[in-house]
């Protein structure tokens, strides 16, 4: 029996040496072909030699001592921090786990990839006030708008999240806000609010239980990118005015602006071109979209990699919009969506309202490793057409507007108010 | 932010590389000429490129690292008729034509946008490159060897500097040919697109003969970091293509349903 045990005991000393060495090694390796695949690809001139010592030095220990790969890419998004430049992320192996706030929003269940069905929402739009994020518009005949829930009602909980802007988070929560919102047709979002009462009068705390409803919007899925919901709505304002708003940019949601411009929308006073809390998504949409909403050339600016440049310029449709164009964006309008009002607003071909842009916008692209982890990289850096970046700085709206909360809770959308005055 | 036009004009150009196989005769030395002569009997040792008047080059573009698979048709009509068809499947489409005297660009997200100025003049020197039927003398003014051999994936190359008439406006081009078979290992020419002047590499990783003639099977791009594999699927000699099929199309409506249901996941 003593025996036995000793075998036993050789056998775990024996095997644990190279177990911990497996697991050292990997971290190693990961962190290698991230940190390659990073410096080979990004614009910054001599990246290795430059951040080598500085950045990977430092956390290439640390790697080494991860015992799993959501602790491996958390040290790598660590030191990627390190870098200062947006789009560049890595995912472990298995879904986003070591993302808190995706992993919030992986937890609405989809089913796998290449599995056929629709998204569905409880039909609100959301926006940050101050350090509260609240909803903004209530779609007639939807499940929020059925149960009661108003303009201006501060959004706690979600599915028992907390909303707590006033932490940071890797995506905007006014993003993240919405995203929790989706999920599949039919199942349940538990929504916990509060009411501040008008001109101060007493806050009420609502609980609600809704069923999602099926909106219209799309699972936009290209390779290993990962999967999102787009949704794209229109509508005619009072005065004749036309709206636009859709969740991401692609050329299937341009193709429904390119549909209401030559029908729908075709003859309307203005539009306003709603990027709130648009994360951005392929880089040529704006181009795209510039076509069919403005009768002269937009410049959106230049790309630049390693050996080229790219211009980024719209080519002006016969049958486009020829009226004027607002567009509105906040903190959570990012990437192309800073990109299509950047481009607007130096071409002089739209007026901007709102807040600053959140500065996060640099070309990328995902990469897949044979380990399982996926990259997400930057390629290039950005160039505006004013010749000023993006990239940190955000774009600062024409007219700035912000959104309080007794204009919510009168119902009233500041931003989208101004915005419409103007293209009248 | 994904740059999916950047790929689908390298894919056009990659598409068009690929149906080439110009190699003839232009102002050059007496090594150049035996170079190049050896390069034409490489690819068309039974001399059957004059009797090609059309062909349609179906090739499927791989990114392995993002796992995007593009589709791409290549049509080509005598003398210089040309359209690539390039499709990211339910999420975008478009076309590259040149008529023979016009050039357009269309997809149903983007429209119609005409080729004008070094775009076009780029997309003119394309379909001539395309033909089969076409020699160096008439395409390139002069075909220079530089002295140093360069290696194209561990194979030795000579490198042919060839330059290009000037009603073109475009810088050199250049092929990088195998030594020992002559086939054409790499290219780098600068075109302009809708994007302004872009340097395009494609090194050709695999040849296969059909009709008697070597066609590059298998091409490879590394650029922007994305590596693009394109691999041609079928050809088509001698097929029917009517002239309807280079006419830039109307801006209808389109069914919103169209794109959207290949999204849907």
């Amino acid at each position: 029996m003593k025996l036995y045990r000793l075998i036993i005991f050789s056998f775990i000393l024996a095997v644990l040496p190279y177990s911990l060495l497996a697991v050292e090694n990997r971290g190693k390796a990961v962190t290698m072909e991230v940190w390659n695949a990073i410096s080979e690809r990004n614009f910054v001139k001599d990246f290795d030699k430059k951040y080598r010592k500085k950045i990977l030095d430092k956390y290439l220990p640390l790697a080494m001592k991860c015992k799993t790969d959501a602790e491996i890419a958390e040290v790598l998004n660590k030191m990627i921090a390190q870098i200062g430049q947006s789009h560049i992320k890595v995912f472990p192996p298995v879904g986003f786990a070591a993302m808190a706030a995706n992993k919030a929003v992986l937890q609405q269940m989809l089913p796998p990839r290449g599995t056929p069905f629709v998204p569905a929402g409880v039909g609100v739009q959301v926006c940050r006030v101050e350090d509260s994020i609240r909803i903004l518009y209530v779609k007639p005949g939807f499940p929020a708008a059925m149960a009661g829930i108003k303009p201006g009602d501060k959004i706690e909980s979600i599915n028992g999240l907390k909303i707590v802007p006033e932490q940071s988070s890797a995506i905007p929560w006014t993003l993240l806000g919405e995203r929790l919102l989706w999920g599949l047709p039919k199942t349940k979002v538990k929504l916990q609010l509060s009411r501040p009462g008008l001109n101060g009068g007493k806050e009420r705390k609502l609980s609600y239980t809704l069923t999602r409803k099926a909106n219209g919007g799309i699972w936009f899925q290209l390779g290993i990118m990962p999967r999102f919901a787009s949704l794209y709505e229109s509508r005619i304002l009072p005065g004749n005015i036309g709206y636009i708003r859709f969740t991401v940019f692609t050329p299937a949601m341009v193709m429904f602006v390119r549909n209401d411009i030559m029908g729908k929308l075709k003859n309307v006073k203005g539009i306003v071109l709603d990027l709130r809390n648009n994360p951005g998504g392929i880089i040529i949409s704006p181009q795209f979209l510039a076509g069919w909403l403005s009768p002269k050339p937009v410049y959106f600016g230049q790309l630049i990699s390693d050996r080229n440049k790219m211009t980024f310029k719209s080519y002006p449709q016969s049958v486009g919009f020829k009226g004027k164009l607002a567009i509105l964006i906040n903190g959570g309008s990012a990437s192309a969506a800073e990109v299509c009002a950047a481009g607007f607003q130096d071409s002089d071909a739209a007026e901007i309202f709102g807040i600053r842009s959140s500065g996060e916008c640099l070309p990328s692209m995902f990469i897949q490793f044979p380990d399982g982890f996926r990259l997400q990289t930057v390629s290039g850096n950005l160039i505006r057409a004013n010749g000023k970046t993006i990239e940190h700085v955000g774009v600062s709206p024409d007219v700035e507007v912000k959104q309080t909360v007794q204009g919510l809770l009168k119902g009233q959308d500041a931003v989208l108010n101004a915005a419409a005055d103007y293209v009248k | 932010m994904l740059n999916l036009r950047h790929l689908t004009a390298s894919i056009m150009f990659l598409a068009v590389v690929s149906c080439s196989n110009v190699l003839a005769v232009a102002e050059m030395t007496s090594q150049v000429k035996s170079i190049v002569a050896a390069m034409d009997k490489a690819v068309d040792p039974e001399n059957r490129g004059d009797k090609i008047k059309s062909f349609i080059v179906t090739s499927e573009a791989q990114l392995p690292q993002q796992q995007i698979n593009i589709l791409c048709v290549s049509k080509y009509k005598s003398p210089n008729k040309m359209i690539s068809e390039i499709s990211i499947p339910g999420v975008m489409e478009t076309k590259e034509c040149f008529d023979g005297e016009f050039g357009w660009l269309y997809s149903p997200a983007m429209g119609l946008v005409p080729a004008a100025g070094d775009q076009l003049l780029s997309m003119k020197f394309m379909a001539k490159m395309s033909s089969p039927t076409a020699k160096f003398a008439n395409i390139y003014d002069k075909i220079e060897l530089d002295p140093k051999s360069e290696k194209v994936n561990g194979v030795d190359c000579y490198k042919l500097v060839c330059t290009i008439p000037k009603e073109y406006n475009m810088p050199p081009a250049l092929f990088f040919v195998d030594k020992k078979s002559y086939l054409v290992r790499k290219s780098e020419i600068t075109v302009t697109t809708m994007m302004g002047q872009q340097v395009v590499p494609v090194e050709i990783t695999k040849y296969k003969k059909q009709y008697g003639i070597m066609w590059p099977a298998e091409t490879l791009m590394n650029s922007m970091g994305m590596k693009m594999v394109l691999k041609m699927k079928s050809v088509k000699i001698n097929c029917d293509i009517p002239d309807k099929d280079f006419k830039a199309p109307e801006i209808k409506n389109v069914q919103t349903e169209t794109p959207a249901m290949g999204l849907m996941q």
